[in-house]
């Protein structure tokens, strides 16, 4: 086969995938990033936009957007608190799944329960459990505590929407994935630890914690990049868009609300690649100093 | 203390002793997990199947019930419904003696209500009404209640006037099947399903196969670029999707413009709404409000590819080369070799394009705007605007979109998993 047929057979191959990722994903990304840098706003096609310099970065980052924007990157970072917990629940529950017993296949199914159900269904459940007269509070009122106005008060619907994200990950894809990790870990260094007389607490910190570490590490990282544009559904479905004193406007949200409810295409542009910008720091930072050994 | 040798007898006892009390904490500890996992989503059954006077029962209540009443009737207990409830009541201090109070309601807000209270000054316990701002204390001089009996039967419809403490009140299981059935008439949750389906399967199917094709290229074939290209995918996973929103909702919603503009201005046909058999609105050809919109642009994703890609490189060689020797052709081998051999990774790319795209909210949220041709979540989201108090309702509803939805994922789990385990998240 001449060396111009094999090209041609590879293209060919390609062309049906490449054609779509082209128009929509390469020319988005680019024209995403050509918008940031003009005003505009939907009216007339997309060839009546005008330049604008950085004004847009200059209005998010020090102008008339700036307490709206670091709002909802505060936001966001507030709602990545829940990760770590989220994580270390998952772990914790795979540990204790991996011990083989009766009932474990019955156990993990019920865990994932909540992840096969996540989707908008499930955050209307949630709206009215967390409700002012919902389940949640009814059910702290019958353990002699006051409730929380979860939904209306801007300090406590955060903490509602972490505890609810936990409710739906920690028994999820993290808990499976630890749990492959977890049977991967040679059996004979347990063993060996048994003999030295090591506890339960030893052996986890000498041998599981270690040996999981490239699981946590791309669990971690792939939580945080999905972290920053996390929490628009429940921003929607839970708070009917930016909440109490705007807690729920993330990120997400906030690009959502500049492009799609104020038709500012330029500035949410802008916004968007900050966003962007972000993800990839942060993400370099981890592979230059967290990434010893990633499982792909 | 010092470890038991490994050969003592002792050794083993104590671990199965320690071994029994540790199972039992673990099976305590992962059913209480266990419940929480599944008491929410009791919940929403319970909700689903309450009326609207008990949503907002306090304490919660599990069993969805309705408080029903009954009075003896020749030595039988018959069911009644209870009209009225009333106190005819006299104030207890003499120089009042005489007037009667006003006709005390039980049971409802916003009357007068009877009270027990304690007399200032100590004593016994009275009875008291609360009028204006303050108790006065009372004493009941009749306590009755007007119940219909045979109530919905109109020709053994009575009227009765009974002394209310022959009125026994029970809460009753109750569930209002019915509440489906009004929820599944107030949203068009047919139509929802039809547009979720048709979406998802032409998304999924789409994805499938341009990714297997691709994979395949970027796995086995050679050509100028290859590596390049392959790289420029990858680099597009990191990329957040709000970057690439706004461009596409704009070539999205100019696309019927430009298009009508250069082969249909007179007729105009790219932004006219059709229709399925002349009836059913199918929104239209391309553009805001469209399948295409929904499903075209979803179809692309460089994960499928890179995913596909991996598992293509771990199928040897050496079944390709023989094909090849028996004058297999490229699209020979994709068809015949690959393909078959890759079911397990190819059913896993389809159950995870499936889940996301049958749980896509944000892109069809931007570019519908006609409830004909929503999806589940779109229309959930448009239900509960309609709907905002009755829980019920909104419970109701949701099941109705969320079950069937568990049981295809419930049985697609093993593909889930390994897709899970192949690191196959998509981020």
């Amino acid at each position: 086969m001449s060396k111009l047929r094999k090209g041609l057979v590879g293209y060919a191959f390609l062309t049906p995938n490449l054609v779509g990722f082209l128009v929509f994903m390469f020319f988005p990304v680019i024209a995403s990033l050509v918008l940031s840098f003009t005003t505009y706003e939907l009216v007339g096609g997309p060839l009546s936009a005008s330049w604008a310099g950085l004004k847009n970065f200059a209005a998010l980052l020090g102008g008339d957007q700036r307490q709206q924007f670091f709002q909802a990157a505060w936001n966001t970072v507030f709602l990545m608190f829940g990760i770590p917990i989220s994580i270390l629940g998952s772990l914790f529950l795979a540990m204790v799944l991996n011990q083989k017993f009766r009932g474990m296949v019955f156990f993990r199914t019920v865990f994932f329960l909540p992840t096969i159900c996540a989707g908008i269904a499930v955050l209307m459940l949630w709206r009215w459990i967390l409700h002012d007269d919902g389940l949640l509070n009814a059910l702290l009122k019958q353990v002699g505590l006051k409730g929380v106005r979860w939904l209306n008060e801007s300090e406590w619907i955060r903490p509602a929407i972490i505890i609810m994200q936990t409710w739906m990950t920690v028994g999820g894809m993290n808990m499976i994935l630890y749990l492959a990790a977890l049977s991967n870990v040679p059996p004979e260094l347990y063993e060996a630890a048994d003999i030295d007389g090591a506890g339960a607490w030893r052996k986890f910190w000498t041998i599981t914690w270690p040996m999981v570490s490239p699981t946590t590490f791309f669990i971690g990282v792939m939580s945080v990049i999905r972290g920053f544009q996390a929490g628009f559904e429940a921003a929607m479905i839970i708070a009917d868009g930016a909440g109490p004193g705007g807690a729920t406007r993330f990120l997400s949200y906030f690009i959502y609300e500049r492009a799609f409810i104020h038709y500012r295409m330029g500035l949410a542009s802008a916004a968007a690649w900050l966003m962007f910008l972000a993800v990839l720091v942060l993400t370099l930072l981890n592979w230059r100093f967290g990434g010893r050994r990633v499982i792909y | 203390m010092p470890a038991l040798a490994r050969t003592s007898p002792r050794f083993y006892e104590k671990r199965s002793v320690r071994r029994r009390i540790a199972m039992v904490v673990t099976y305590l500890g992962l059913s209480v997990v266990g419940i929480t996992m599944v008491l929410p989503l009791v919940w929403m059954l319970s909700t689903a199947l309450k009326n609207e006077a008990s949503i907002y029962s306090i304490p919660p209540e599990w069993l969805p019930s309705e408080t029903r009443h009954y009075i003896t009737l020749e030595g039988e207990e018959v069911e009644v419904r209870l009209l009225r409830k009333r106190v005819k009541a006299e104030l207890v201090n003499p120089s009042d003696r005489g007037r009667l109070l006003d006709s005390v309601q039980l049971d409802e807000p916003g009357r007068l209500d009877l009270y027990e209270a304690q007399l200032r000054g100590g004593g016994e316990k009275t009875q008291a009404a609360g009028i204006a701002d303050g108790l006065v204390p009372v004493n009941v001089v009749e306590s009755y209640s007007v119940v219909k009996l045979n109530a919905g039967d109109p020709e053994r419809e009575k009227v009765l006037r009974v002394p209310s403490d022959e009125v026994t009140k029970r809460r009753v299981l109750a569930p209002q099947w019915g509440n489906f059935a009004r929820a599944v008439k107030s949203i068009n949750i047919g139509r929802a399903y039809i547009n979720s389906i048709f979406i998802t399967l032409v998304i999924t199917a789409g994805q499938v196969f341009t990714s297997s094709l691709a994979a395949y290229a970027f796995a086995r074939l050679e050509f100028p670029g290859r590596d390049k290209l392959f790289i420029g995918y990858l680099a597009t996973m990191m990329i957040p999707g709000a970057v690439i929103l706004i461009p596409t909702y704009i070539v999205v919603r100019y696309l019927p413009d430009a298009l009508n503009w250069a082969f249909s201005r007179e007729a105009q046909v790219f932004s006219q709404d059709l229709f399925l058999f002349g009836k059913y609105a199918v929104g239209k050809a391309i553009g805001i409000d469209s399948y295409f919109a929904v499903i075209v642009p979803a179809m692309f994703t460089a994960y499928g590819t890179f995913m596909l890609r991996q598992f293509f490189m771990g199928i040897p060689k050496d079944l390709e080369d023989a094909a090849r020797i028996d004058g297999c052709s490229a699209i020979g081998i994709y068809r015949h070799v690959i393909i078959p051999l890759s079911k397990p990774a190819l059913a896993t790319l389809a159950v995870f394009t499936f889940m996301g795209s049958w749980r896509a909210f944000m892109w069809p949220l931007i570019v519908l705007n006609t409830e004909d041709l929503y999806p589940i979540p779109v229309m959930l989201r448009s239900f509960q605007s309609a709907y905002t108090v009755e829980y019920n309702l909104l419970m109701a509803g949701a099941l109705v979109a969320l079950v069937p939805t568990v049981i295809v994922f419930m049985a697609a789990q093993r593909y889930f998993r390994a897709g899970i385990r192949l690191g196959a998240i998509k981020g």
